[in-house]
């Protein structure tokens, strides 16, 4: 049962955990750092096109004496089109893989222009570079060739004449290239080309090569500049580079849209969350009140305990006081009983030996009790004891001690005593003491005791055994009772009645 | 995923950073002439340039295990080919002249038409074409896997140890690092004794008659395409015509491509005979008189030929710093 509940607890745990990671993978899936890559790679994309171009037209017009710096820049076009390529991950509406594509194929039309450019540059160029030359070198041939026909001499100026025309009129035609100039260009041409077989074989080939340098001039130079047209002034790179730009922005919005909408799941995934641990927490509160009363309950409860084993313990030793009276104490009278009466002549002897004092026993035994009891009945003889006890208990010393020894035989211990008379006085008290009861229960009755007395004086406490003094006692009031009761005999004396 | 390679806007603004300041560096001294300098040293993984020197060599990247790059690439001849079409596996004739292998980082493209965009284009073509290796990079690899030492090289240099690309990637940094910066060079770097008087009026010449027009930059040539024929019909120098003589039309298909080709680089051109795409030229002298006619359009007298001829020998540079010992077997 725990175990499954652990595993339940367990799993649970390790679902929310793995939620969690989730959405955060998925706010995190997303490169944002991708436009600070995206954005300046493309602008040096257009720096590096501008300079192409303005590289091209630097050629165009001589201030580039070589072609790298046409060339190199497809290298690094190309790198930056692969890097471009890198922001195809965020393609979600695939708009930006068409525009790469698109730009890809602009630069590649654009390369295709460049070469042909390159390749009709350099014609046109080694042509113009010549031209002048050739128009030198013609006229110097034209010198040397110095002729005494005179109408071929006015041909050989005219053709001069023509030459440098067309000399003029060429690199007129190069700095502004237009139909007119074009036109005329060729009209000269046309017509040198129309004498070129009335010369010399020298003169006639220098013609030649000059005119053939001179159309290609006239036809390169109209051809470049179309493809110049078509370079710079089309612009497809920039249309394509910004299309490619819009493209992205575009995806990135999505892509950022996209992150948005995850970072509000996980904040209303922790709301929950939060709630959750809410909820447990008020829980656990709950269970820490109720464990609260519980344990005050217990300690009330613990408190109730103490007292009354308090209160039983208490109960107790008054239990165990009473067994204690009990063993002491005769029940009906209240005084000592025979056990302890044994104990205090043990002491009372020792006393006497060790202060040279004296000791009496006294034995009391009632007259007629038996008569009283049997014609008033046992409640009523207990009454009788009851008083005797009181009576004669109050009237003796506190250091005596009285105890009765069963039915109506009671005893008297007078410690410290000084002489024998002192006993008498008190012989006397208790028969006085005992006659004086003469009702009970109503009924009138006579009473009176027989008393035997034993004595001991200073210094002899250890030649007896309390036994021996009750002994003694017992057979001094034997010969009370023998002498007609209700008097008193001491064991080593006559009876006193 | 989401560790991007990052955008090598940096990467890129390199070499363009190194440029400049050479640029700077020499900016006192260098000629501002249409012929640039080679750069003094090339900054390699020498490790990668070893291994591709190995394989550059090795014969095992042929079918019939007889050819290698270096069989067509001959560096005693300026790392051009001296026959005039190479040969290929079973003794297969080649349609053209191999150009040199020498300094080719800085062409433009790569081969007579261009076809190859990169150096490494250029290794992948010749690697399946039936007249140079005849072979696929399976069957390389194969062979290849079982030589343990060069296994354990290419673990060495690259993390993915023995591929194809690493072979391609090897092979060009190899290439890369064969430039042969020459007395020219030392010339174009202010240095004016450099090359002799004569030398110089041949360089003059050299411009004068316009040979200046394609072959310029870095490589004298190599970064443009010309027409074979600008002042004469080519089509009249030999009979019959094959193939290769349309040049870059067999790329593009275009007509106006017919008889393109790219402007071969004439650094180390004095050792790169026999001359053009199909080795039809066997002297410095011929080439050059067919480019006068052809190209030119133009008469030069036998000095300025010579001047011309003395000026080119000045672009024969240093053969690579790497320079191997060939393979016997």
């Amino acid at each position: 049962m725990t175990f499954w509940r652990r595993l339940l607890t367990a799993s649970s745990f390790m679902v929310l955990l793995l939620f969690s990671g989730w959405l955060y993978y998925k706010t995190q899936a997303v490169n944002i750092d991708l436009q600070d890559q995206f954005t300046p790679e493309l602008r040096a994309l257009k720096q590096l096109d501008v300079e192409w171009d303005a590289n091209i037209l630097k050629s165009r017009i001589g201030i580039n004496n070589n072609y790298d710096p046409v060339t190199t820049p497809l290298n690094y076009v190309r790198n930056m089109e692969e890097h471009l390529g890198l922001s195809l991950q965020i393609d979600r509406g695939n708009t930006l893989s068409p525009a790469l594509t698109k730009l890809k194929s602009i630069f590649n039309e654009k390369e295709e222009l460049v070469e042909q450019f390159k390749s009709q540059n350099a014609i046109l160029r080694n042509s113009l570079h010549y031209f002048p030359t050739a128009v030198e070198e013609f006229n110097q041939l034209l010198k040397h060739a110095v002729t005494k026909d005179s109408i071929q001499k006015r041909a050989f100026d005219k053709m001069e004449i023509k030459v440098n025309a067309l000399l003029t009129t060429i690199l007129r035609f190069n700095l502004t290239p237009d139909t007119d100039l074009e036109r005329k260009v060729r009209l000269i041409i046309d017509a040198i080309e129309a004498d070129i077989p009335g010369y010399p074989a020298e003169l006639k080939e220098s013609l030649t090569l000059m005119m053939k340098h001179a159309r290609i001039l006239l036809r390169q130079r109209m051809k470049e500049d179309e493809l110049i047209a078509q370079i710079t002034t089309a612009s497809t790179t920039v249309q394509g580079m910004n299309d490619l730009s819009h493209a992205f922005d575009v995806e990135f919005q999505e892509v950022l849209r996209e992150k948005q909408r995850y970072r509000t799941y996980s904040f209303i995934y922790s709301g929950l969350l939060l709630i959750l641990l809410a909820y447990a927490a008020v829980r656990q509160a709950h269970s820490f009140k109720l464990i609260d009363q519980a344990n005050k309950r217990l300690h009330m409860a613990n408190e109730t305990l103490e007292q009354r084993v308090a209160e039983r313990t208490i109960e107790l030793e008054k239990q165990s006081a009473q067994l204690a009276e009990m063993a002491t104490h005769d029940t009906l009278t209240g005084l000592i009983n025979r056990r302890q009466l044994m104990s205090h002549l043990e002491r009372a002897l020792l006393y006497a030996q060790r202060r040279a004092r004296g000791v009496a026993v006294m034995f009391i035994d009632l007259d007629g009790f038996k008569a009283v009891n049997d014609r008033f009945g046992h409640a009523a003889g207990d009454m009788v004891l009851q008083e005797v006890a009181r009576r004669v208990g109050s009237h003796i010393r506190e250091v005596d001690s009285m105890a009765r020894l069963g039915g109506d035989e009671f005893i008297i211990l007078l410690d410290d005593l000084n002489a024998k008379t002192d006993a008498v006085r008190v012989a006397e008290m208790v028969l006085r003491q005992i006659e004086s009861i003469i009702e009970v229960d109503g009924h009138a009755i006579k009473m009176s005791a027989s008393i035997g007395i034993h004595s001991i004086l200073g210094g002899q406490g250890m030649q007896y055994t309390p036994n021996d003094l009750l002994n003694q006692a017992d057979q001094a009031m034997y010969q009370a009772k023998q002498r007609g009761k209700n008097c008193f005999c001491f064991s080593d004396e006559q009876a006193v009645c | 995923m989401r560790t991007l390679k990052p955008f090598s806007l940096i990467a890129l603004c390199i070499p363009a950073t190194i440029a400049c300041a050479e640029a700077i560096s020499v900016s006192s001294s260098l000629l501002n002439e249409p012929i640039r300098p080679l750069p003094q040293s090339m900054s390699l993984d020498e490790k990668k340039v070893l291994l591709g020197q190995k394989i550059f060599f090795d014969k095992r990247l042929s079918r019939d295990n007889k050819i290698s790059c270096a069989s067509c690439h001959d560096f005693s001849k300026g790392g051009a080919d001296p026959r005039q079409y190479s040969l290929g596996v079973d003794g297969r004739v080649g349609p053209i002249n191999s150009p040199s292998v020498f300094n080719t980082v800085f062409n433009f493209r790569q081969l007579w038409n261009g076809k190859a965009q990169s150096l490494e284009d250029q290794v992948e073509m010749v690697i399946q074409n039936p007249v140079v290796f005849d072979t696929t990079w399976q069957e390389i690899l194969n062979k290849l896997s079982k030589d343990k030492a060069l296994v354990q090289d290419f673990n060495k240099v690259y993390t993915d140890g023995l591929q194809s690309k690493n072979i391609v990637d090897a092979v060009s940094m190899f290439e890369r690092s064969l430039v042969t910066p020459s007395r020219f060079d030392a010339y174009l770097r202010g240095n004016p004794d450099a090359i002799t008087s004569e030398e110089k009026q041949g360089y003059k010449k050299f411009k004068d008659y316009g040979c200046i027009a394609c072959h310029q930059g870095i490589n004298v040539g190599g970064n443009m395409f010309q027409v074979f024929g600008v002042m004469s019909d080519v089509r009249n120098r030999k009979t019959p015509p094959s193939e290769a003589d349309l040049g870059r039309y067999t790329v593009t298909k275009k007509e106006r491509d017919k008889y393109v080709f790219k402007v071969p680089s004439l650094r180390n051109v004095a050792l790169t005979a026999p001359y053009f795409h199909d080795g039809s030229a066997a002297t410095l002298e011929d080439a050059l008189d067919v480019m006068f006619i052809y190209q030119l359009g133009r008469k030069a007298s036998n000095e300025d030929k010579t001047l011309i001829i003395k000026f080119l020998n000045t672009l024969t540079g240093k053969p690579p710093k790497t320079m191997p010992v060939e393979q016997k077997k």
